[in-house]
């Protein structure tokens, strides 16, 4: 590549060998809104070669104060399309695949099977059990992050091996009582913080360097204080083939919230 | 005494992202917090005590750090 990954081969745990495998990695991403554009544009960047990013949703003219991909051009356009284009025309080693669709059980059971790694940008609990369960299915890990107005979550999930968001929460939490960017209002560099925390989990563990199983982060954005929950692999008795994921209601199941 | 952290809307529903009290178990931090903050009883939250997730009532001595964390969504 001409020396343009040369900062990041430098580094010993890297080297020609990772970089390598960077470039040929292929990641989905779920979500192309404030933690999508950073996963997207950090990831493509430091030189994953295929990305997959799926949204069904159009550029609003109140996104782009923190979906920094957009332009004031792009409002009404769908966002995967708009975010493929800035990419692709930034990063030409970066081969992007937008898909303008809703993530349900159908695309995860055509996607997952040739991806590296999920990627959770939406604020969609359905999708995020979704992806949970098929991570599980597929033996592939997901990440995630999730923002509650000055603060992030992030982790990444292996549910194969135990460490699922089903063990977090198997109760899924009543939605009237989240709080949503669209209701609470969010600052822009909040969703830029935690998509680029998703991002560098991303490239570590396609790269094998990362060490997070079985713990939760934290980040208070004001006090700067953090905090790491550590929790135990469990296996879950939840679905464990394609068929099964194609059957079950995401939908009802986190309508179901009361305990 | 028992310190107790709170994040995300715990934290404002409560006023405050930290409280220490007197309790001889998580149930107990629970009841406390639900029945002087009753809004908390909408909420589902993982708790961890001294930064290891527990899932059934777990007895706490003079220290103990209890945390309720609830799932974000935003994004």
């Amino acid at each position: 590549m001409d020396g343009y990954f040369r900062r990041q081969i430098q580094l010993k745990e890297i080297g020609e060998a990772g970089q390598q495998k960077l470039l040929s990695s292929k990641v989905l991403v779920v979500g192309a809104g404030g933690l999508g554009c950073a996963v997207l544009q950090t990831l493509a960047a430091c030189g994953i070669g295929y990305i997959t990013v799926v949204d069904f949703d159009v550029v609003e003219y109140h996104n782009l104060h923190r979906q920094t991909l957009f332009t004031t051009a792009e409002v009404g356009k769908n966002k995967a399309e708009s975010a493929a284009q800035f990419l692709s025309e930034r990063y030409p080693h970066c081969q992007i695949n937008p898909v303008n669709a809703v993530f349900d059980a159908r695309m995860a059971v055509a996607e997952l099977p040739t991806a590296d790694i999920l990627i959770d940008c939406t604020d969609n609990l359905p999708v995020r059990y979704l992806m949970d369960d098929a991570a599980r299915v597929y033996k592939k890990t997901w990440v995630h992050a999730s923002i509650s107005k000055f603060n992030l979550q992030w982790t990444l999930f292996r549910p194969y091996l135990g460490y699922s968001y089903r063990n977090l929460y198997p109760v899924p939490p009543n939605p009237l009582f989240m709080g949503q960017c669209n209701t609470e209002g969010i600052l822009g560099a909040v969703p830029a913080l935690a998509g680029t925390l998703q991002a560098n989990l991303v490239l570590n563990a396609l790269l094998g360097l990362d060490n997070v199983d079985g713990k939760l982060f934290h980040m208070d954005t004001q006090s700067g204080q953090s905090y790491t929950m550590n929790y135990q692999a469990q296996p879950t008795a939840a679905l464990e083939t394609p068929e099964a994921l194609l059957q079950y209601n995401y939908e009802a199941f986190c309508q179901n919230f009361n305990q | 005494m028992v310190n107790v952290l709170l994040f995300g809307r715990l934290a404002e529903i409560c006023g405050q992202n930290n409280f220490v009290f007197e309790a001889k178990d998580t149930d107990a931090v629970c009841d406390k917090l639900k029945t002087d903050f009753p809004e908390m009883k909408q909420f589902s939250f993982a708790l961890a005590v001294n930064q290891i997730m527990i899932t059934g009532n777990t007895k706490l001595k003079e220290g103990d750090e209890v945390a309720l964390m609830p799932p974000y969504s935003g994004g």
